[in-house]
């Protein structure tokens, strides 16, 4: 009894300290962040990103939708990309196996006829049953193949793309007029650049119609609310400090700019996985480091994608669970690069740091839930030291979810009034009481349920963005 | 007892930096709020005053309006930035006439955007400095050229750059050659930039064209050569001609595009020469250079090239075949030959023309 005594004991203390450690480096990411925006925010004075709107010398893009029983968003979607800002584009829909009536929905909107369409297999994919073209929309080509998952629908568009960078797009993300050409005009500014990602918005609130953001009202669940707090910590604060030394592991599936040739070159999007945005990312690192490529990959927060957050606790469950079961599939996968020098910063910081903390982080802080207060019941743990631990994590946890608030209302772009700025405020402070710890419960479920859930995507309800 | 000192400072570090977000937050919030009424409100002052300065009765009301435009902007830099942010949207829409045009140019005396802006310059941020440098690009006078030449060598890239696009909009000639050669060293820039630079420029492409060719490394003439393609300058042919020997691949590329522009018939052969280089992105380029002769040879020449093992020389010879054969003769015997990858060239390039041919009568 006295040895399991004395493991509470030092759990307890390993506890304590993880989340001190934990909290105080993304403390460190705060500023950096802070530090960054408040650059960025004066470099956007002098960007030029406009001047390229109608330029030729741009270089072209391929926008990839891969789209599985999308037919709520899709063709608004469509219609919206087929108007973006930006000089030479296409946009290409692949329908992976849809159920619903993704395709009829397109077919009948686009007026999409059946081509004999030339394209390579640069990468192996499943059978593609047709591709479709519209005489109305020269720039559309609709992809209907076989199911083979988001990956595979992937390295579809990437066969049939003709140009040189290509985004990956969710069926139901809806990017901002300007987002690729202010992400397209890095490639030209910085030829290192292979990657560069964006800021996705939850757009749960928003109204956002032919690219633009139109207004916001707070959403009637709290769920959605403290997924924008969420995402503005996420990105503004984690995003831009690694984007700070190309040192990021994910670019969101939601939104990213590809260097097309790079990706084939290390074998394009990875089957199998659940995780494929993270995956992708990592796998250029492994690649273009073992082959000594001079690269970067960049975070623009200025660049930005408006998605949905899933709407119940039930779909948010699925969610996170499904990014835990990625990030540590792509983890395994790619386990050799761990504090190896040969990768570098990657290998040597952002690798690692995954394993101990967005992996590790969510076991020990759900053990922490339930061996903290039980060793308070036992008198293991003193009272003083347990509410202190208690508030000290509420505290930095409320700290860094202001900071992510404080770093919104930084990036300018006035999408909150001030009013609904300190509203949200409350929610920075409530998602660390039982919010934070149930997205723990959900990614700790991720990871002891790894084998069973590596393959499962689990369906989220969606809204139209018009309403 | 130090350690419940520790702590209570601890708690209260916590709840003070807490407290501080806060307020931060509230006075960011409310600062974001305030400068979006402030450039509203000014923006429609501004409008409303410029209305009545063009639709002034006489004179002597016009003058007074112009008076009371300037006061209102003088030391108020929004003002100011908004003012001729507008006049140079104005200037730009440019068919002005008569009495509105003669208005601006009133205005433009007055208020003196150049001066504004040269003295902004002495600014110490370098972000609003390269903000100001573009700006002082929409009015071409000397004093502009003057006041932007000195960033052209500076070590801030966001400086030399805007610097380096602003003077190409003025025709500065000196200053684009002397950026163009400086980047040769560092290739941070994709050669789009200096395509873009070259696309800006409004002097004499020629005369540049010619220091260029002259003083630049292979990188440089190769990106000059493609960024003046499209002006089918016939001086430097036998530059175009000697860049085909080149063992630069990019150079190639570069010169077969350019005489592809220029679309001599004397150069058809060299064209259908280069579509059987052995690297394919020669023959890709002669491919599509060759949709600018229409003969007989070149179309045999791309109906030969719709077997090319790769895949943009296939497409590129479809496309090219697609435009030249009016008659459609050579299609269709490429259709009706066992060749797949050329079947689906062709089928490809002629859906595609044919979806382009109808958006653009739609567009009409």
């Amino acid at each position: 009894m006295s040895y399991v005594i004395q493991g509470i004991f030092y759990f307890n203390i390993f506890c304590m300290a993880y989340t001190l450690v934990l909290s105080v480096q993304y403390l460190v990411q705060l500023f950096l962040s802070l530090a960054k925006m408040k650059r960025d925010q004066k470099q956007l004075t002098s960007d030029d990103y406009s001047e390229y709107a109608d330029s030729e010398n741009l270089l072209p893009v391929s926008l990839i939708v891969p789209a599985h029983n999308e037919q709520v968003n899709l063709v608004n979607n469509i219609h919206d990309l087929l108007h973006l800002n930006y000089p030479q584009f296409e946009v290409i829909v692949v329908n992976d196996g849809s159920t619903d009536r993704t395709h009829e929905e397109m077919v009948s909107a686009f007026q999409l006829s059946p081509v004999d369409y030339a394209y390579r297999i640069s990468i192996p994919i499943q059978r593609i049953r047709a591709v479709y073209v519209s005489p109305e929309y020269p720039g559309l080509i609709y992809v209907d193949k076989e199911r083979g998952g988001k990956s595979d629908a992937l390295n579809a568009g990437i066969n049939l793309s003709r140009y040189p960078l290509f985004v990956c797009l969710d069926a139901d993300s809806r990017l901002e007029k300007d987002a690729v050409l202010k992400m397209a005009v890095e490639f030209l500014k910085d030829t290192k650049t292979v990657v560069a990602g964006g800021f996705v918005r939850i757009a749960n609130g928003s109204v956002i119609q032919n690219g633009k953001w139109n207004s916001f009202s707070m959403p009637r669940k709290m769920v959605e609310r403290f997924q924008i707090i969420e995402y503005f910590r996420a990105f503004l604060s984690g995003r831009i400090s690694w984007g700070m030394t190309s040192s990021m592991l994910v670019v969101s599936g939601a939104f990213g700019l590809f260097n097309k040739q790079a990706v084939i070159d290390c074998g394009g999007y990875r089957n199998n996985t659940v995780g494929e945005d993270m995956e992708i990312v990592v796998r250029l690192h492994h690649f273009l480091r073992k082959k000594k490529v001079k690269y970067r990959m960049k975070f623009l927060e200025d660049a930005v994608c408006w998605t949905q957050g899933p709407m119940s606790f039930h779909d948010l469950r699925k969610q996170r669970r499904r990014w835990q079961v990625g990030l540590m599939d792509t983890l395994l996968h790619h386990k050799g690069m761990i504090l190896n020098p040969h990768y570098g910063i990657v290998g040597l910081f952002a690798v690692p740091y995954n394993w101990l903390f967005e992996w590790l982080g969510a076991l020990v802080e759900v053990l922490g839930y339930f061996i903290i207060p039980l060793s308070f019941i036992l008198g293991i743990l003193s009272p003083f030291y347990f509410f202190f631990f208690l508030f000290l994590t509420a505290g930095l946890g409320v700290i860094l979810s202001l900071g992510g608030l404080i770093l919104e209302q930084m990036s300018n772009k006035g999408y909150l009034s001030a009013k609904q700025c300190l509203s949200l405020a409350k929610y920075a402070a409530l998602e660390n009481f039982g919010y934070r710890q149930y997205i723990s419960l959900c990614r700790a479920e991720g990871i002891l349920r790894y084998g069973r859930l590596k393959n499962d995507w689990g369906k989220i309800q969606r809204e139209t963005f018009d309403r | 007892m130090w350690q419940y000192y520790m702590e209570m400072i601890a708690f209260a570090i916590v709840l003070l930096v807490i407290a501080g977000e806060y307020i931060w937050l509230y006075r960011l919030s409310r600062k974001q709020e305030k400068q979006k009424k402030l450039f509203k409100e000014t923006s429609e002052e501004i409008d409303s005053r410029l209305t009545r300065i063009f639709g002034a009765a006489g004179h002597t009301e016009q003058e007074q309006e112009i008076a009371g435009l300037q006061e209102y902007t003088k030391d108020f830099s929004l003002g100011m930035d908004i003012l001729c942010e507008k006049l140079s949207h104005l200037a730009r829409q440019a068919k002005a006439a008569g009495a509105r045009k003669a208005a601006m140019v009133r205005i433009f005396q007055v208020i003196d955007p150049v001066d504004y802006y040269s003295r902004q310059l002495k600014e110490s941020d370098p972000y609003r400095q390269a903000y100001i440098i573009r700006k002082l690009s929409d009015y071409p006078d000397a004093e502009s050229v003057g006041s932007i030449r000195e960033f052209i060598r500076s070590p801030k890239k966001v400086l030399s750059y805007n610097a380096v696009m602003a003077l190409a909009a003025l025709g500065d000639e000196d200053s684009v050659v002397q950026f163009i050669l400086n980047s040769e060293k560092e290739h941070l820039y994709s050669h789009r930039i200096l395509l873009q630079i070259l696309d800006s420029y409004t002097g004499d492409i020629a005369s540049l064209t010619s220091v260029l060719l002259g003083s630049g490394n292979e990188y440089v003439r190769t990106a000059v050569i493609k960024g003046i393609a499209k002006h089918r300058i016939r001086r430097f042919e036998s530059i175009y001609l000697l860049g085909l020997n080149s063992k630069n691949v990019d150079m190639k590329v570069a010169c077969i595009r350019a005489l592809g522009e220029i679309a001599d018939p004397s150069y058809e052969h060299a064209m259908i020469v280069e579509s059987h280089d052995k690297n394919w992105v020669v023959r890709a380029a002669a491919a599509d250079a060759l949709s600018r002769f229409p003969t007989e040879n070149s179309m045999r020449a791309l109906a030969q090239a719709l077997s090319d093992p790769a895949w943009w020389v296939r497409h590129n010879a479809a496309h090219s075949l697609v435009a030249v054969d009016l008659t459609g003769k050579h299609v269709r015997e490429a259709l009706n030959q066992y060749d797949k990858y050329a079947n689906e060239a062709l089928k490809t390039a002629l859906q595609q023309t044919a979806s382009l041919s109808r958006k653009e009568r739609v567009d009409l």
